[in-house]
């Protein structure tokens, strides 16, 4: 890091850019100030219309049939995702559920006792993860102690682990990592878990440096140890290195370059692959018939069987990125580009960038590109396309371009806006960054 | 809802505004030299930079009151200054297209004082990659901050960040 720094540094000295004094400030606000004038006729009509728009597009937006919002026993209602929300009984943040054709939303677990906070910007722990069950029936959420890219916030209390609560119950702790002595290499233990996609069932990895092990644990407190000591996930841990097979009978996990599958009910575990070198993701097919890989050094995506066969390239080259996901059905890819062929766009040669929105078939033909430099000329979207339920629609953030947009995945049709909480319940059920960065708890 | 300046006749209003300018000023003077240097890395041109950055204070000066009330002005400093590099980028390339040869090279670094080995590294990254190497190893911010204030994932920050240090060392090694 500091070598980079260093040469940034060097860099920018080279170049002796002339920083800006009060009086040039001065002069351009003037100027502004002039033009401002002039313009201000032609951007009220301009916010007009795109406010005109937008609502328009709002209307237009799918709705959930009231009866269908709630089952039986379930603690989620359709299509709810999880959203901080401020303590009512404390100085930090509980966790709500937010319906996405209302906006409305509703405390489902009180974190006070639990976080630590001297206030809602200054605590000690915090939760950087929370899921639904499948089921619905369930809520489970992570507190660490940990910042997400720097030292620790406090100490490791006994509240840091992972827990979960029921519609009508209280949160329960399932584990206790700062109960441990510190490992071999003075590491926290890392913790890694996801829901089976079809029960209330957790895949967690433990990494303390000497007992590291996959397990599968029941909320109810059940817990059955699937791999020891042969684990070992990318780190920092994202939870995209370890994958439920859509039916829930296995687990694909990452240790080291390979991939491997475990029975959920137990015996060996099998080598899926282990040609990759630096594994940031894999996601079963919906019919759990393929794995998709994203190998981060060697800019590859790849897909393979679900038995480790015919492991092949999707995509090759330093454009490969992020944010792959499987179409509803299994019959295409979503995935983003990054980066610029300056020999396909000479143009944009040493710009900023475009990022593409594309969806291909599993085995790389027909590629479809969404969005792209054609949709709108500043292509720089935040990274977040979904599916829609379907599988027929891709919405994604493209701030520049008119915000929250939706197309059709097949490319034909022309971009339409959409709202915000439409494509958050599409996206995702739990936290996201943007949750985390809204409260400010990445900011440290 | 701010008050126009006609409305303010107390002394303790107008003393207020001169703190506020004060304050102002110390926060452009800290912070100017620093953001031109990022910029200049980022943009690869030292005309684009100076202006990015006169902008970019002039839009906090703008709305200071609420500015200096942030968290962190100066994050809001830098991502008002990607916004408006994105914005001048997506008219570049308008532009470009339209009239083609007839714009400036927007990579300067390219040709200009590539006789100074960290430029010469540099210029081997693309301007996303720069970017997000600029926000972490030089700014201090983590992925998920500079995520925030460039506009992007926080996993892009840490591939384009690979992918930079890839590119460095593969030319520092073709370079020996």
């Amino acid at each position: 890091m500091t070598i980079e720094r260093d040469l940034i540094t060097r860099a920018a000295r080279a170049w002796a850019p002339t920083e800006p004094s009060i009086e040039d400030l001065v002069r351009r606000r003037d100027r502004k100030e002039r033009n401002r004038r002039l313009g201000a006729l032609v951007v009220g009509v301009a916010i007009t219309i795109s406010l005109a728009a937008s609502g328009i597009a709002i209307m237009r937006s799918e709705t959930v049939p009231a009866d269908q919002r709630t089952t039986p026993n379930s603690f989620r209602r359709d299509g709810e995702f999880i959203v901080f929300a401020p303590s009512t009984t404390g100085a930090g943040w509980d966790l709500a559920a937010q319906d996405p054709t209302t906006g409305n939303t509703r405390t489902i677990v009180r974190t006070d006792g639990l976080v630590d906070c001297a206030d809602r910007a200054a605590c000690t722990n915090f939760i950087r993860k929370a899921e639904w069950s499948a089921d619905g029936r369930w809520v489970a959420f992570e507190i660490s102690n940990a910042s997400l890219d720097g030292p620790a916030l406090g100490p490791c209390g006994q509240e840091v682990g992972i827990w979960v609560q029921a519609a009508d119950g209280e949160p329960q702790q399932l584990t206790t990592p700062c109960d441990a002595p510190p490992s071999r290499l003075h590491e926290p233990v890392r913790e890694l878990w996801a829901w089976s996609p079809v029960d209330a069932r957790l895949a967690y990895v433990r990494i303390d440096g000497r007992t590291d092990e996959l397990r599968v644990i029941d909320p109810e407190g059940t817990s059955t140890s699937l791999v020891t000591g042969n684990v070992d996930p990318p780190y920092p841990v994202e939870s995209s290195s370890m994958a439920w097979s859509p039916d829930g009978s296995q687990i694909a996990y990452v240790d080291g370059s390979s991939v491997y599958a475990v029975d959920v009910n137990g015996g060996e575990r099998s080598l899926l692959a282990d040609s990759f070198e630096d594994i940031i993701d894999i996601a079963w097919s919906p019919a759990g018939t393929h794995i998709l890989v994203q190998d981060q050094t060697r800019y590859r995506i790849q897909v393979m069987n679900a038995d480790g066969s015919d492991l092949h390239v999707l995509l090759q080259g330093e454009d490969a990125c992020c944010d792959m996901a499987w179409s509803p059905n299994g019959d295409r890819i979503l995935y983003l580009l990054s980066g610029v062929d300056a020999g396909e766009r000479p143009w944009l040669k040493g710009q900023m960038g475009h990022s593409e929105v594309w969806t291909v078939a599993p085995d790389g033909s027909n590629p479809v590109e969404i969005f792209g430099e054609e949709s709108c000329d500043d292509g720089n979207i935040d990274g977040a396309p979904a599916w829609d339920p379907d599988g027929s629609q891709v919405a994604y953030n493209a701030p520049a371009c008119g915000g929250w947009l939706v197309e059709n995945a097949n490319g034909t049709g022309d971009v339409r806006p959409i709202d915000e909480l439409l494509w958050r319940s599409w996206y995702a059920g739990g936290l996201t960054g943007s949750d985390l960065a809204a409260i400010g708890q990445i900011k440290h | 809802m701010e008050q126009p300046a006609e409305a303010v006749t107390d002394d303790a209003s107008l003393a207020r505004i001169v703190a506020t300018q004060e304050s102002f000023e110390d926060f452009f003077l800290a912070h100017r030299g620093r953001l031109v240097e990022a910029l200049v890395v980022i943009t690869a041109n030292r005309g684009e930079a100076e202006e990015l950055a006169q902008d970019a204070f002039l839009r906090l000066w703008e709305r200071w009151d609420r500015v200096a009330a942030m968290d962190s002005p100066v994050g809001f400093l830098y991502r008002v200054s990607m916004n408006l590099y994105r914005s001048r980028v997506r008219r570049a390339a308008v532009a470009l297209r339209k009239t083609v040869g007839l714009g400036n090279d927007p990579d300067e670094l390219l040709r200009v004082e590539t006789r100074d080995m960290a430029v010469r590294l540099l210029s081997a990254l693309t301007p996303r990659e720069r970017a997000a190497l600029v926000f972490t190893a030089y700014l201090g911010y983590s992925s998920e901050e500079a995520g925030q204030l460039l506009g992007i994932k926080a996993t892009t920050v840490r591939v384009l960040t690979a992918r930079a240090r890839a590119a460095l060392r593969s030319v520092t090694e073709e370079s020996r």
